[in-house]
């Protein structure tokens, strides 16, 4: 024979029962969240705290460095100062200027032949000439030297004759100048 | 009766009412704890990696300048500022002009010197002009001697005419005598420190084989006569 189980308890009752079931497990899951809060809350507070020390004591290493460096200053002022004349210094130590350049170099190219009456170099680096040649061929020497690119060091950039007479006595009587190359 | 019909109400809705006090009281400690503080952090963080880093730099800075010589550092310095000076330094020029003309077999008839250009951003300079009596042979390493001088100077112009003696030439020679003037400024804590290189140190070893020129040496003067005046 089956069993039958009627229920006596009324429907309330065992609604009652269901909410308090569903709100005990909110109540749960509520409280953990606020304690996982709290935990987190009270963790960031104390690393901040943990982390504020630490950059104090990163702030007095600082300070401590920054005196030693401090009370070394005229050190660093000669070295700064040092280094500050040696770059300058490079740049021009052993580095003929243009107009010593051009001179030697014209001096070097003119032949020995030549009669210079005077040289001037001026602040440009062009070089004026005035001299006499015995023959047309020494002239011509000179001008050829001057413009040839192997022989001038491709330093010259032009030759400009500003007078050439032949006196009675035969003599080539030329003014002549060197452009330096830019 | 206030009191039990709010207990009423409560018992009633309290599914809603606690979760929704939890969820407020949540949201109150995310809003003004965790995320305030937590973005605080990750900022401290990089303050205290700029702060080790400046640490680590300036002590890095403060042990070099601790190991520097003082006294090589202002010899070092001093034949620097013997080729480069930070003023016009017209004694030492002309004694040293004097000193190269005669090694180069040049007479110097005539010295001037002018005031250059003042700009500070450029070099300085001031113009020193010779008339000279020598060979016209000798000219061209006259010229290399100037310019290789450890004193920085350059030849701006050139005028060579024969003089009334023979093989003799006469020269006017316009040299320009390089100075600048020392930074105002050498920096603070901050400034990285400069390294010397092997070319800095060939440059410096170059002007110390020349010495100290004998024009700028301090001349010292032994006191003479008696001790006591009056014996």
């Amino acid at each position: 024979m089956e069993k039958i189980s009627i229920n006596l308890l009324p429907v309330e009752f065992t609604q009652e029962e269901v909410k308090k079931s569903k709100f005990y497990k909110v109540q749960a899951i509520s409280i953990s969240i606020i304690l996982i809060l709290i935990f987190l809350s009270i963790l960031t507070i104390s690393l901040r705290i943990f982390q504020s020390n630490r950059i104090k004591i990163a702030q007095l290493e600082v300070a401590e460095a920054e005196n030693r460096v401090t009370s070394k200053s005229l050190r660093q002022a000669q070295l700064l100062l040092l280094k500050n004349r040696l770059s300058a210094i490079q740049n021009y130590l052993g580095v003929s200027s243009k107009q010593a350049e051009m001179y030697t170099l014209v001096h070097n190219l003119l032949p020995s032949a030549l009669d210079i009456s005077s040289v001037s170099v001026g602040r440009e680096g062009g070089v004026l000439v005035s001299a006499l040649a015995t023959d047309a061929n020494t002239l011509d020497r000179i001008f050829t030297d001057l413009l040839n690119k192997e022989k001038n060091e491709n330093k010259i950039s032009k030759v400009s004759i500003e007078s050439l007479n032949r006196g009675r006595d035969g003599l080539y009587r030329v003014n002549f100048t060197v452009g330096p190359k830019k | 009766m206030k009191k039990q019909a709010f207990l009423k109400f409560y018992l009633n809705f309290r599914l809603y009412i606690f979760p929704g006090i939890v969820a407020l009281s949540s949201l109150i400690l995310i809003i003004f704890v965790i995320y305030p503080q937590s973005n605080k952090l990750i900022t401290n963080q990089r303050v205290q990696q700029d702060l080790a880093e400046k640490s680590k730099f300036l002590e890095a800075k403060a042990s070099t300048l601790e190991s520097l010589d003082d006294t090589d550092l202002s010899n070092k310095l001093e034949y620097v500022l013997l080729s480069y000076p930070t003023d016009r330094d017209f004694g030492n020029i002309i004694g040293l002009l004097q000193t190269i003309s005669n090694q180069n077999g040049f007479n110097i008839t005539t010295l001037s010197v002018s005031s250059g250009s003042e700009t500070p951003e450029v070099a300085q300079k001031y113009r020193v002009r010779l008339e000279l009596l020598g060979s016209e042979n000798l000219f061209p390493s006259f010229i290399t001697a100037i310019e290789s001088a450890v004193r920085i100077m350059k030849i701006s112009s050139i005028e060579i005419s024969p003089s009334r003696e023979g093989g003799v030439i006469s020269i006017s020679l316009e040299v320009e005598v390089l100075y600048a003037q020392a930074p105002t400024s050498f920096g603070g804590a901050d400034t990285p420190l400069p390294q010397l290189s092997d070319e800095d140190d060939k440059i410096i070893a170059k002007i110390a084989t020349f010495g100290i020129p004998a024009t700028s040496q301090p001349t010292t003067s032994q006191p003479r006569g008696k001790a006591d005046p009056f014996e």
